[in-house]
């Protein structure tokens, strides 16, 4: 009995977001060409009944197909890997290039996402905090991402692959003039091509 | 009145110089060795001597020349208070106006002079006519009571700065021997576009101009030998190589863009070659190219597929370089004889010693390192080794370079927050910054003298 119900609430669902979707349309069609704004708020419209029908066709999907769900979490998890491999910088030491035991699980992640994404070019940019000496850090930065790309060619990433920019201290992604902030701006950051 | 006031005229000379005509080149028959009693060679900077500078007597009474001797008063003054080697004793202590009075060169009253303090003094004439300008300056000295310098200048009513800073420098010959550092000028690092580009300004701070538009990162200006290219590192091709500007011509060529990390340039001292720091081949090495990027050779050893090597400034001579290494684990100044490859550590002190710029006297290398996690100044005598700091206290102290006569040093600091450009005797007196402009401004480089405009 229950099973029934949601059936028909959902088809009724269906059906209202349907007929909504061609009352939209309608409007859309009917609507004044000269009124810019009346066209652009009743597509908006549109586009969120669309969307709250979409939803809750959704919620009946996941329900029945258990395949297509895999899917999305497969692409959810790509998505995320992509994320990360952009968005997880690597941070080292004050006046160093070394990599810190730490970072290799990030540098194995780097690699495997690589390693997985073969059409990908990917540029390490190397980076120093505010402290010290323009020129130095420039030749600092350039060292931090040139270890980064020996290791990620260790790692079975092809060279060709792998482009290295130093931007010594010119771009801190956090401003500040504490450890807290230097810290942060001691890094490899990861930019794809 | 005539024009011809002058004790001793010892040659005649025409030299045409951009609208600016030297006519006639005199000077006294006194000559000083190194005890010339004005200006102490060792350390110039203790003992100003005191100058009196008063407006120059105007030959046709019209307002126009007193408009142009009060600038030319006021232009002399500043040149050569900004040397360090003066003080200027303020007109409100003048016993006597030559401006208004009128001063006869044949009858100075020293005593005049003598009784307010000043042991030098500039006087002379000034004649406009239809925007012509010709000034007589002369410099006494008021206790010997003698004339050491006396010159002609001839101009335009525009060419007032250009003729003081002709005879200001003669007055620096006298007393120094060099010729000074009014004909210099100083390149620069601002932001003030929202991008760092970089700008020329006079050695005093004046009239400074943007001369780069890369609209991206710009660092590291170095001057050719006679001043009229500019090297520096650039990113607007997306990454840091090293671009060449014609300073008379305006054109911009690309002098080398390896891959890796392209940087401090430093021209080879009366060549057209130049050292750079590269990092093509692994490691951040030292290399040396001609003027058209062709790499003659890798000047510092590769010691470390990890090492940096960076910075290089020359000798006067060109038979040495010093430049910033990593190869004792943190950065530290060495120098290496050109031909030799002999290399020398030269600092010890502290862990973090950078930007060394070599005197041109040839005895002194400045540079900036870390004292109690700030950056300060320091000067290192090559014969002694000897270390001496010129700033304390005051913020983050960077990049030193000196003038074309050694005379002083321009560096950045912060200490009044933003990063700007100041300057300082060698010896670390007179302080102050040296222009006001918008953004933050860094990594001063000060040219040779450039009498050719």
């Amino acid at each position: 009995m229950n099973r029934t119900w949601t059936i028909k609430l959902s088809l009724v669902c269906i059906l209202l977001s349907l007929m909504l979707v061609v009352s939209c349309g309608k409007k859309k069609v009917t609507t004044d060409p000269n009124a810019d704004q009346a066209v652009t708020d009743t597509m908006d419209t549109a586009t969120d009944m669309v969307d709250t029908a979409a939803d809750t066709a959704t919620e009946e999907d996941v329900a029945m197909d258990a395949s297509e769900d895999e899917a999305n979490r497969e692409a959810a998890a790509m998505a995320q890997a992509e994320d990360d491999f952009i968005n997880i910088d690597l941070y080292f030491d004050y006046d160093s290039s070394v990599i810190q035991d730490s970072a290799m699980g990030i540098i194995e992640n780097k690699a495997n996402w690589l390693l997985a994404n073969t059409n990908v070019t990917v540029v390490i940019e190397g980076h120093c905090d505010e402290r010290g000496t323009t020129e130095y850090n420039l030749a600092l930065g350039d060292r931090r991402a040139a270890r980064v790309k020996s290791t990620l060619m260790n790692l079975g990433v092809d060279s060709a692959r792998i482009k290295t920019l130093s931007y010594g201290e010119e771009r801190p992604i956090v401003m500040g003039h504490s450890e807290a902030a230097w810290s942060k701006n001691r890094r490899a950051h990861f930019v794809i091509k | 009145m005539t024009m011809t006031l002058l004790r001793y005229v010892d040659r005649i000379v025409n030299i045409k110089m951009l609208g600016l005509v030297v006519i006639v080149m005199m000077s006294s028959s006194i000559c000083f060795g190194d005890d010339n009693g004005y200006i102490t060679i060792s350390n110039p900077f203790t003992r100003k001597a005191p100058l009196a500078v008063p407006l120059l007597m105007t030959m046709s009474k019209s307002k126009v020349e007193e408009r142009l001797s009060a600038e030319a008063c006021k232009t002399l003054s500043s040149l050569l208070e900004f040397t360090g080697y003066f003080k200027l004793i303020d007109h409100a202590a003048f016993l006597e106006n030559p401006g208004v009075k009128g001063i006869d060169v044949f009858k100075i009253n020293f005593r005049n002079w003598t009784m307010i303090g000043s042991e030098l003094l500039v006087t002379g004439s000034i004649l406009e006519k239809n925007g012509d300008v010709t000034i007589e300056f002369y410099l006494y000295d008021t206790f010997r009571e003698q004339q050491l310098v006396a010159k002609r200048y001839k101009g335009s009513d525009k060419s007032i700065r250009d003729i003081c800073r002709r005879f200001g420098t003669e007055i620096i010959r006298k007393f120094t021997g060099s010729q000074g550092l009014f004909h210099s000028k100083i390149a620069f690092v601002s932001s003030g576009t929202g991008n760092k580009e970089i700008y020329i300004c006079e050695f005093d701070g004046e009239n400074p101009v943007k001369v780069t538009n890369t609209k991206s990162i710009t660092l590291s200006p170095a001057w050719s030998s006679d001043g009229t290219q500019l090297a520096y590192t650039s990113y607007e091709k997306g990454k840091p190589d090293i671009f060449i500007k014609n300073l008379g011509r305006g054109n911009v060529t690309l002098l080398t863009a390896m891959t890796g990390t392209n940087i401090t340039p430093a021209w080879v001292p009366g060549k057209h070659d130049l050292a750079a720091s590269l990092s093509f081949e692994g490691g951040q090495g030292i290399y040396l190219l001609t003027r058209e990027g062709k790499i003659r050779k890798r000047i510092t050893s590769k010691w470390s597929e990890w090492g940096i090597d960076v910075s290089p400034s020359f000798s006067p001579d060109g038979d040495n370089m010093a430049f910033v290494s990593k190869r004792s684990g943190t950065p530290q100044i060495y120098m290496q004889h050109m031909d030799s490859g002999r290399v020398k550590r030269l600092t010890y002190q502290g862990k973090y010693n950078t930007s060394p710029s070599w005197s041109p006297t040839g005895q002194k290398i400045a540079y900036s390192g870390v004292s109690e996690s700030k950056f300060e100044i320091y000067v290192m005598d090559l014969k002694t080794g000897e270390v001496e700091q010129l700033t304390r206290e005051a913020g983050d102290n960077e990049s030193p370079s000196w003038s074309p006569d050694g005379s002083m040093i321009a560096f950045s600091s912060s200490r009044e927050g933003y990063t700007r450009i100041y300057v300082m005797t060698s010896s670390g007196t007179d302080q102050r910054r040296l222009l006001f402009l918008s953004g933050e401004q860094t990594n001063p480089k000060w040219s040779p003298n450039i009498f050719n405009n």
